[in-house]
């Protein structure tokens, strides 16, 4: 039974769920014009940083965390098209560090958790903001690695592919902490997979 | 594919954030107000750097300087004290944690201790073999390669390094082999592991983000920016920027706002010591612009001119009482003179709290409010004051310390 749910989750991404890589209509941004790139894609950055961390309290420390650290980057970059890849790439390694010292606050009893019933939106059902509020808590139990490569499959909408690339690690081994993470959520929300 | 992939395939439109220009404009000055710090914490670090290259020879190092500019802690335990990350590499792991020690392991990276005092409680920091044991103080320890150094800041520490047991005081500055012997024991660590990144990156008071803090969650002692909302955003071009581009960028054709050689090109890029030099020549503070008596006043504190901020400063507040950045000017007048003129700095403080008696500034004033009357002697006007604060404020992100500084433990 186990095995068959690691084979359903190497399936593709639903159809245009994958946030990353989606092309924009608007006009590219001179990746060396700071504040240009940063009022182009702090929102995609905030976004992405709220699904992976699940807290709104962070957001704005993280963005501001993210473009100071992918400014080097960028201003190497000679291909516009490459900064929203760049940027997905810092946005991950920095939620991965603020998720690892959560866990630390944690065991020193300093992190008493959030109220995730808000990290949906306003628009979203009672059914979808229940679920999220469950899946969020039930994340904060999970060893930073696994919740960053499941959240980015799951909640990004990401390919397995960009996933591993993203965490920096194999296709295999983003693979196993994916469903090493599924597992272990599905059990804890007692949800019939 | 399961109940749960679906559920989330549906849901995840859901998890998403607001984008408006109001947001942006938060996060884009806490942005800048962040760079402009981390540009001083390197600053400070290239000179300690060549500073201790030129005293190679010697292991004691007396100085008065602050090895670091002040930051936001990465760590708050529960006792109070306080841990700055100081690297973007710094590990901290901690080893005990409860009533009677402390117990923590730099494994990596420097970092700034800045303890609780609470004599029945010991504090002791391990880096390799040299291990630090204190009572009540803030000290600097840095892991490097070879060496561990250890600075102190305020009161007194013992440093136990192999054969070496030496107490150091306030000024003091000393550096201990790594490692005592090839086979020193070393306690297994929990596993978790802090990662530094984001100290002295703090934005709490730039972006007023809810008290979002560096990479913590949780209370912190730092100090508000001192930010210039109604500035037009700064559009730098870097040396790099000119280096790396032989073709005119589309921004050269936008008319440059400044000299980049005047003191507020110079205190926009975070070059403070320059800028003060160049602002006392200039001498050309237009005083009727709020954001350039600000800004004035953030190249002479951060220089290290602290009287002549203050003079700034108390221009705002004086003369410019209805603008928005008043009660962030007195506040700011109240971190300058909080230790060497603490009942000016009360005063200033209660400025603060009363030009915007409504904002998360206020809550944060107050607090500081006690803790100048405290450091002014003037103990039952800060524990009224800290009473006050319980009262208004009871999940205050300051209760510890209000509490601590009003006599109420």
């Amino acid at each position: 039974m186990a095995t068959e749910r690691k084979l359903r989750l190497v399936e593709p991404g639903p159809p245009g769920g994958s946030t990353v890589d989606a092309s924009s209509p608007r006009a590219e941004v001179d990746p060396r014009d700071r504040e240009a790139v940063f009022r182009r894609f702090a929102p995609y950055v905030a976004r992405i940083g709220l699904r992976l961390l699940g807290r709104h309290e962070e957001i704005d420390d993280l963005v501001q965390d993210v473009f100071l650290d992918a400014q080097r980057g960028l201003d190497e970059l000679r291909e516009p098209g490459a900064i929203k890849g760049w940027l997905a790439t810092v946005t991950v390694r920095k939620a991965q560090r603020r998720l690892k010292l959560r866990r630390v606050r944690r065991v020193l009893g300093l992190d008493e958790g959030a109220d995730y019933t808000q990290v949906a939106d306003d628009a979203a059902d009672p059914t979808s903001r229940h679920t999220l509020a469950k899946v969020y808590a039930v994340l904060d139990s999970l060893p930073s690695d696994e919740r960053v490569a499941w959240s980015l499959r799951h909640v990004e909408g990401e390919r397995l592919e960009r996933v591993a690339e993203l965490c920096g690690c194999s296709l295999a081994t983003a693979k196993r902490k994916i469903a090493a993470a599924h597992q272990r959520i599905l059990v804890e929300l007692e949800v019939d997979g | 594919m399961d109940e749960l992939t679906r559920t989330l395939a549906k849901a995840r439109e859901h998890v998403t954030t607001k984008d408006d220009e109001v947001v942006l404009d938060r996060q884009w000055r806490g942005l800048v107000a962040k760079r402009r710090r981390r540009t001083v914490v390197k600053v400070a670090a290239s000179a300690a750097l060549v500073l201790l290259a030129a005293l190679g020879a010697w292991r004691m190092v007396p100085t008065n300087a602050p090895t670091e500019v002040a930051t936001s802690p990465s760590l708050r335990l529960p006792d109070g004290s306080m841990v700055f990350f100081l690297d973007a590499d710094t590990e901290v792991t901690p080893r005990a944690v409860d009533d009677a020690r402390i117990e923590l392991a730099l494994t990596r990276g420097r970092a700034r201790f800045d303890v609780s005092r609470r004599p029945e409680r010991a504090f002791v920091v391990d880096a390799e073999d040299v291990r630090v044991t204190v009572v009540g103080t803030e000290f600097v320890v840095a892991h490097e390669t070879d060496e561990i150094e250890v600075d102190v800041l305020e009161g007194r520490v013992r440093v136990e390094a192999g054969d070496e047991d030496r107490l150091l005081r306030a000024g003091d500055r000393a550096r201990f082999a790594a490692h005592a012997t090839a086979s020193a024991s070393v306690e297994a660590p929990i596993e978790a592991v802090a990662v530094g990144g984001t100290n002295g990156d703090d934005t709490n008071g730039a972006n007023g983000a809810n008290g979002a803090n560096g990479e913590t969650t949780v209370a912190t002692e730092d100090e508000p920016v001192v930010g210039r909302p109604t500035r037009e955003p700064t559009r730098t071009v870097t040396a790099s920027d000119g280096a790396s581009n032989g073709n005119a960028s589309p921004r050269e054709a936008t008319p440059a706002r400044e000299d980049t050689t005047s003191w507020r090109a110079l205190a926009e890029e975070g070059d403070f010591d320059a800028a003060w030099t160049a602002l006392a020549a200039a001498d050309d503070v237009r005083t009727t612009d709020v954001g350039d008596l600000m800004l004035a006043a953030d190249a002479a504190r951060l220089s290290g001119h602290p009287n002549e901020a203050v003079t700034y400063l108390r221009r705002v507040v004086d003369e410019h009482t209805s603008d928005s950045r008043a009660p962030l000017a007195a506040f700011t007048i109240g971190r300058v003179l909080l230790r060497s003129r603490p009942a000016d700095a009360a005063e200033a403080f209660a400025d603060a709290a009363r030009l915007d008696p409504a904002s998360s500034l206020a809550q944060d004033a107050l607090a500081r409010e006690v803790e100048a009357w405290h450091r002014a002697g003037r103990q039952e006007r800060a524990r009224a004051l800290a009473e006050e604060y319980l009262a208004r404020f009871p999940s205050g992100v300051r209760v510890d310390a209000v509490r601590r500084f009003g006599g109420l433990d």
